[in-house]
Order: C-alpha cells, then structure tokens, then sequence
C-alpha cells in the first residue's frame, strides 16, 4: 500500500478515536457548562513539527469532519484549523521553536486561540451568535484541558502522519 | 529553492482556504438541504453505532469519575428533588383541576393543548462536539416518528429542536445554545419576548417591553404564535434575575431554563410540526 494511503487510513482512524472520546467521553467532564475541544488537538500536532503544509492539510481534514457533525455551516471548522495548523506551524518553525517540555503549553495555547478562530469564522460567514464574550471563558478551559491531552494526542498524529525530518522530536533531543 | 519552500505553504494554504469557503458558501446556498447536508447525515448515521458500542463500553468509567467528582453537589441535589417532589405532589390534586379547566379553553378556542400531542421518549447517548455548539445525540430518529424540528423536552420544560435526524438517532439543538432563539410569553403578564442561549447555562428574554413588569420566579412558556417552531404553552423556565438600565429604556431578564440542560439523560420529542 502506497505511504500516503496509509497515512490517510491511520488518520481516519485518529480522526475517529478522538470523535469517539470528545462524545462519549470528554462531554461528561464539564465545568460550568464549559467542554472540552479535543479535536482542536489534531491541527496543532501535525504544526508541532514545524511542517506548515502538513498542519494545514491536518487541520482542513479534521475541520471537515467535525463539521459534518456540526450545525454550523460545513467549511467553517476546515477555514478555521487550516488557519489553526499553519499560524501554530509559522510561529513553530520561525518564532517558538518549542521543546518538548514546552509542547503542552504551545498546545494549550493554541488551542484557545483555535476556539476563538472558530466563534470568529463562524461569526464573519453569518453566525455572530457564537462570538460572545463567553468564548473566552471557553476558550480558556479548551486550552487547559488540552494541555494535558497533548502528548497523548501529538503522539497518536505524529503515528498517523509519520514523523517530518528534522523535526521537533530530533531537534529537541539533540 | 528557498523560493519553493516558501511558496507551496502559501499555495496549500491559499488552496484549503479557498475550498473551505466555497464549501461554506454551498452549504449556505443548499439551505440545509443540498449535498453538505445528505453529508451530514450519511456521517452522522455512521458514527452512531460506533459511538454506541464505545460509549457502552466507557459509561461505567465515565459515571464513577462523574459520580466522584460530582459527590457534593448530587447530595444536595437529592436532597432539594426530595423536598420538590414533596411539594409536587400536594400541588398534583390541585394541578389536575386546573389542568382540565384549561384543557376546556383550549378546546374552546379551538387551540392545541400541549398535554394531548403525541410523543417520543429517547435516551441521550451523546454530547456536544464543539464547544461552542450545545448539541446532544439521542437514540430515536425517524422510525420512531422523529422529524427534523420537532420540539424536545425533559422533565416537562423544553430542551431544544430537532436539527437532525437519521433512522435510529437524531441530533437536538439545545435551547442554551446561542443560535436557538424561541418566541416566548410570561405567564403572569402576558407579555411577549425572545429567549436566546448564552451559551452558558443561562438563557436571556429580550424584546421584553420596558414596561413590562417582570418578577423573579415569573413562568415563561413558549408564545405559539403565528409560524412558530414550538406548540403554545410548553414551559422553558422560570425568571431568576431582572435588570433594569438606568434610562429604563430596556431590561436584562434572566431565565433558568426548568431542565438541567448540562445533565440530559432522557427526553420527550414531542411529535409537532409548524402549522
């Protein structure tokens, strides 16, 4: 089987796993009505590594399937993780360089700041509804929830995506 | 090839946004029932035994964790439902009397009684998946009768409105969520409003007269009016706080909704279309 056939199998198969534990499981753990996002994870995984075109890809294929289980327009979650992956990428490769210690806070962060990216791409397609200023408080626990599912999560898409030469896992350890 | 480096991120990116907004603008186009929308529900249909299977399988897990983390505030839950139950009982000999007399007016005004519309009882066996979105997955679809927009209610105050349905499931969007809005009426004025989610657990009436005298504990129930997605007369909950601006010019009422919207186990689809 070709490598990109598998690379696609095994991220189907993340993309369900995590579909699966953000529904069934992560939905019982809620604080004040505040729930956890950890589908945000996948963009920000693949851009870990510092490969902008991967996280991008990433991110619009996760985006599209969480979509499909939204009522939000279809497209909106795929603009806003696209966005996501290649801004956590960008700022990765040119600005953080993150080491390992530091990927669950690169994560964390990220991830709030994915929750606003959504409530403001859905705001600007013709849903304001959703950018409220309780997005913040939102924001802030999706953030902090996922940054203790992050190395789980990074691992789980760095299995499916195959590791990027040269990339964090390497470089921090060097 | 720095230059390439450079550009193919760009390209890529400039490619995945653009499909997404064309996929946006499709699905606004499609009006909810065009291709993104069979998409939905093929997905949707597919998860769901997955999702079945796993959730029967984590649920131990999930409610003792649930059970440990929540101790405190299910003893003092018990407590408050025992001593509600006690006062709903003395109150169900008097209800009845005045649920008949209301039955006869509604008759005479030749008005639907919420009591008498059929309905569907299901079982919630899955959350939201965004955290912004406030949806919950139930377990009856449209071999039960199920139709999108129907109306959902637990413990007799309206949850939300069927969005999506499959054979054996369906999506219900809750009424905490910010992109549900529904007409209602307070019970001891008569007066008219709008009750939209924050998103929260709190859900806000607007368009309420400034006039209007709103007390705490006030009844709010859905209005029916004209080409109304909800029955006339379904309870949504109960006025926990008003404010006033200081010109008086508008107020800020608070209503907490009757179900606890964070904690749906069982439902009622009540089988109502929009006249």
């Amino acid at each position: 089987m070709a490598p990109a056939m598998i690379r696609f199998l095994r991220l189907g198969l993340v993309l369900l796993v995590l579909l699966v534990v953000q529904n069934r499981l992560l939905n019982g753990f809620t604080f004040a009505g505040l729930r956890p996002a950890v589908m945000l994870l996948v963009p920000i995984a693949a851009a870990i590594d510092g490969d902008a075109v991967r996280a991008a890809g990433a991110g619009f294929a996760s985006g599209l399937v969480l979509d499909l289980f939204l009522e939000t327009p279809v497209g909106t979650c795929a603009l806003a993780f696209t966005l996501l992956g290649y801004g956590v990428a960008a700022v990765e490769r040119t600005v953080i360089r993150a080491d390992v210690w530091l990927q669950p806070a690169v994560a964390g962060i990220a991830s709030a700041i994915g929750v606003i990216l959504i409530a403001g791409v859905a705001a600007v397609f013709g849903q304001p509804e959703y950018a409220r200023p309780t997005v913040l408080a939102a924001a802030a626990f999706a953030g902090l929830v996922n940054l203790l599912l992050s190395i789980p999560v990074t691992r789980l898409v760095r299995w499916a995506l195959g590791a990027v030469s040269g990339a964090l896992t390497e470089r921090s350890y060097a | 090839m720095a230059t390439r480096r450079t550009t193919r991120p760009r390209f890529t990116l400039a490619l995945l946004v653009l499909t997404s907004i064309t996929l946006i603008t499709l699905d606004y186009r499609s009006g909810g029932s065009g291709v993104t929308d069979r998409a939905r529900g093929i997905a949707r249909n597919a998860f769901e035994p997955v999702g079945r299977g796993v959730g029967a399988v984590l649920s131990p897990v999930v409610n003792v964790i649930g059970g440990v983390l929540d101790f405190g505030r299910i003893k003092d839950e018990n407590a408050r439902l025992r001593d509600e139950l006690a006062r709903a009982r003395a109150d169900a000999a008097a209800g009845a009397d005045a649920r008949r007399e209301l039955k006869t007016a509604f008759d005479a005004l030749d008005l639907e009684f919420v009591g008498d519309l059929p309905s569907a009882a299901a079982r919630v066996t899955g959350g939201a998946f965004s955290p912004l979105q406030l949806t919950v997955e139930i377990d009856k679809g449209t071999e039960a009768g199920v139709d999108k927009g129907m109306p959902v209610v637990s413990g007799g105050s309206l949850v939300g409105r069927i969005v999506q349905v499959g054979p054996r499931r369906s999506t219900v969007l809750v009424v905490s969520d910010p992109g549900l809005s529904v007409g209602v009426r307070l019970t001891s004025t008569g007066d008219l409003g709008v009750v939209t989610g924050d998103g929260g657990r709190r859900l806000v009436m607007s368009l309420v007269e400034p006039k209007t005298k709103v007390k705490v504990g006030d009844e709010v129930v859905t209005s029916g009016l004209q080409q109304s997605q909800y029955p006339p007369g379904l309870p949504v909950g109960k006025v926990t706080s008003v404010k006033r601006d200081s010109a008086g010019l508008t107020q800020d009422v608070v209503v907490t909704s009757g179900a606890d919207l964070r904690r749906l186990n069982f439902v009622r689809v009540i089988q109502w279309r929009p006249q």
